[in-house]
């Protein structure tokens, strides 16, 4: 099992956009992945459980995954949460 | 049969509604609320009812089960998939949107969670009230507004889908040329009633930055939203005005009114269309220079009118405006709230902040009244000698900085000392804001207001210091003329087309240029019909002006030619050739 701690930073927050992209992201992966913050535990490849999360910029959140390829699911998702999401537009 | 009302043949209605309006009695009601998209609406009013579909009670076969849920799903995508159809031509900003809630509602793991609990024995009503409950609840208790308005617009997506459940379609057809009555309508909802031929729609939640809104003014509908409780007192079919440029909504208007209210349609309804178009347009000349165009925020209500006009950010916040409000300097946690809120409103277009720009004719109760206030103790000088004001000033703007589209812009700039004070304060909030663990934006641009010759003459050593520049034309005009602004007699000599302050702006944007930084002009000239072409050939990249003039401003942008724009104002201060040596 890997874990890693990460604080959000994306500037609004793990709103509808990003936290679509992150189960999209999520749902590549074999490995079960869950994000786990504000006292509560989702499954990352799921969009509405995500959102759920409402988890404002600043929130931290601890990325857990099992499974083969745990290890580079970890370090991508960690990725997106700490900026590599673009917002453009709306 | 005709509604009562003395507005006789231009609504009509089913009988029994017209008889509860008699019953009622026709007295006028007005009710203001939130104004979402401009444009006058006269018409009837069709109730969409909230669908709660109720939760079944009893258990249920779970192949059967299964089946409901396939079946409403697939007429749920099939409605979101013709809304996005729709958007994809006509608001194309809100297809991602659309998208989102389409995977949510499709996703391989949702439908996991209702198979198993529906092959348990559950009814799909109540598993689906399972997952989205705690969700929505959740999102609504958010403290952040757009995280709310998704939890309304969730809520609005489950209930459609438990109305579909239970084989409830909604019939658009009574909708046309009527006027939308909802508690809440979700993107799709906009789209479908707006083919179906709404005129425009009420609501009783609501928020200026929801996804409803931004639709309803890319489908120019008007639209008034955020009635609340009051939206209990439209009936079905009572005839309704909805003003969406005020906010206002009146129920049974009567004659007087109505009439009123048709000749404003009439007379801004033709303007209005041709002036919405040009929010979508680029302000682009004719030979494809582009200009961003920006509001300087003076009140509260800017922001809301930016908004709705299409500024492509804000070239100058009057941050000066909180404590001459208050009464009072404001505390660091005020002063973050609301720099942070203009920030999310306008992401990710940019957000202008200027420092304080107190004392002159705008603060003085704090000092002995000055001889020569416009030459006093203001701007940045009035700041670097009040540190504990500027630091706090800067704390606050380094938090809300953690909105990437937050930039600094540092007023009354004379002398590059100033501008090394100011970012040498800054690197002490940093260190301390760090010592702290608070978060902070790691990137600020920094901006240099120009506002005095002295700036402007200097500006190939200030430039090395800026992020951008942003040219305050009034004070520059009159502390180049040496022309008091306010002073009644001198109002001819006060003039903005000079050929001297044209000269120093001129100098400004090619020393900018060299150093590869943008330029902006804020300041009354920008709303000033002839000066617009001398600013096009100015080259610079950002224009901030009043809300209300810019969609003239672009509109005239968008008819001239730059290089003639540069032509002209070269020929204008006389120099014959393309740069000025000063």
């Amino acid at each position: 099992m890997v874990e890693q701690r990460v604080v959000v930073r994306l500037p609004m927050g793990l709103h509808a956009r990003p936290a679509t992209a992150l189960a999209v992201l999520a749902s590549r992966f074999a490995a079960d992945i869950q994000l786990i913050g504000n006292g509560l535990v989702a499954n990352a490849k799921s969009a509405l459980e995500v959102i759920g999360l409402a988890a404002l910029e600043g929130t931290e959140l601890l990325i857990r995954a099992e499974g083969e390829d745990a290890p580079s699911a970890v370090e991508q998702i960690a990725a997106f949460l700490e900026g590599g999401w673009e917002e453009s537009g709306m | 049969m005709e509604s009562s009302s003395s507005a006789g043949g231009r609504f009509s209605s089913q009988g029994k509604s017209a008889e509860r309006s008699i019953l009622r009695g026709n007295s006028e009601r007005w009710v203001r609320a939130i104004a979402a998209s401009p444009g006058i609406a006269i018409g009837a009013a069709v109730i969409l009812s909230p669908q709660k579909g109720t939760p079944a009670a009893q258990e249920a076969e779970p192949l059967d089960e299964w089946q409901r849920y396939q079946m409403a799903v697939e007429a749920l995508r099939a409605e979101w998939g013709q809304a996005r159809e729709i958007a994809a031509a006509e608001a194309p900003a809100v297809v991602p949107i659309i998208d989102s809630y389409l995977r949510m509602l499709t996703e391989a793991t949702l439908k996991e969670r209702i198979w198993k609990a529906v092959a348990a024995g559950s009814t799909v009503e109540r598993v689906l009230q399972q997952v989205f409950e705690p969700i929505i609840g959740r999102l609504r208790r958010s403290s952040s507004v757009s995280f709310q308005e998704r939890g309304v617009e969730l809520e609005q997506v489950f209930h459609r889908l438990l109305s579909l459940l239970q084989q409830q379609r909604l019939d658009y057809s009574r909708v046309a040329g009527a006027i939308v009555v909802a508690t809440a309508l979700t993107p799709s909802d906009v789209l479908l009633l707006h083919r179906a031929g709404a005129q425009g729609f009420v609501t009783a939640v609501g928020g200026i930055t929801s996804h409803t809104t931004i639709l309803a003014r890319s489908l120019q509908m008007p639209a008034v939203i955020g009635l609340r409780g009051a939206i209990g007192a439209i009936a079905e079919g009572d005839p309704l005005v909805v003003d969406g440029y005020t906010g206002v909504v009146v129920i049974h208007p009567d004659g007087e009114t109505c009439r009123r209210y048709e000749r404003h349609r009439d007379s801004t309804e033709w303007r209005r269309r041709i002036l919405v178009r040009f929010t979508k347009l680029p302000a682009e000349t004719t030979d494809g220079r582009r200009f961003r165009l920006m509001v300087n925020l003076t009140s509260m209500q800017d922001v809301e009118e930016a908004l709705l006009v299409g500024a492509e950010g804000i070239g100058l916040v009057r941050t000066e405006l909180l404590p001459l409000q208050l009464g009072r300097l404001p505390t660091e946690e005020e002063q973050f709230h609301w720099y942070r809120q203009i920030a999310e409103r306008f992401y990710p277009q940019p957000v202008t902040i200027r420092l304080f720009d107190l004392g002159g004719d705008k603060y003085s109760y704090e000092f002995v009244p000055e001889r020569n206030p416009a030459l006093g103790m203001r701007g940045i000088r009035f700041l670097l000698a009040r540190r504990e004001i500027l630091r706090t000033q800067l704390r606050a703007l380094l938090r809300a900085a953690v909105m990437p589209n937050v930039r600094l812009l540092v007023p009354m700039v004379s002398t590059e000392q100033e501008v090394f004070a100011v970012r040498h304060e800054l690197e002490v909030v940093r260190q301390c804001l760090a010592g702290e663990g608070i978060l902070y934006g790691e990137r600020l641009p920094f901006g240099i207001m120009v506002e005095t010759p002295a700036a402007a003459l200097i500006m190939e050593r200030l430039a090395p210091l800026a992020d951008f520049l942003s040219i305050g034309s009034n004070d520059l005009t009159q502390y180049t003329l040496a022309v008091d602004r306010t002073h009644e007699m001198l109002a001819e000599l006060y003039d903005p087309f000079h050929p001297a302050v044209w000269r120093l702006m001129v100098h400004v944007v090619e020393v900018a240029r060299r150093h590869g930084i943008p330029v902006c002009v804020c300041g009354e000239i920008t709303a000033h019909a002839q000066a617009t072409e001398l600013l096009v050939g100015l080259g610079v990249e950002e224009l901030s002006t009043m809300p209300a003039a810019i969609v003239p401003l672009k509109h005239r942008i968008r008819r001239l030619s730059f290089r003639e724009a540069r032509r002209i104002l070269l020929s204008t201060l006389n120099t014959g050739q393309e740069g000025l040596t000063i």
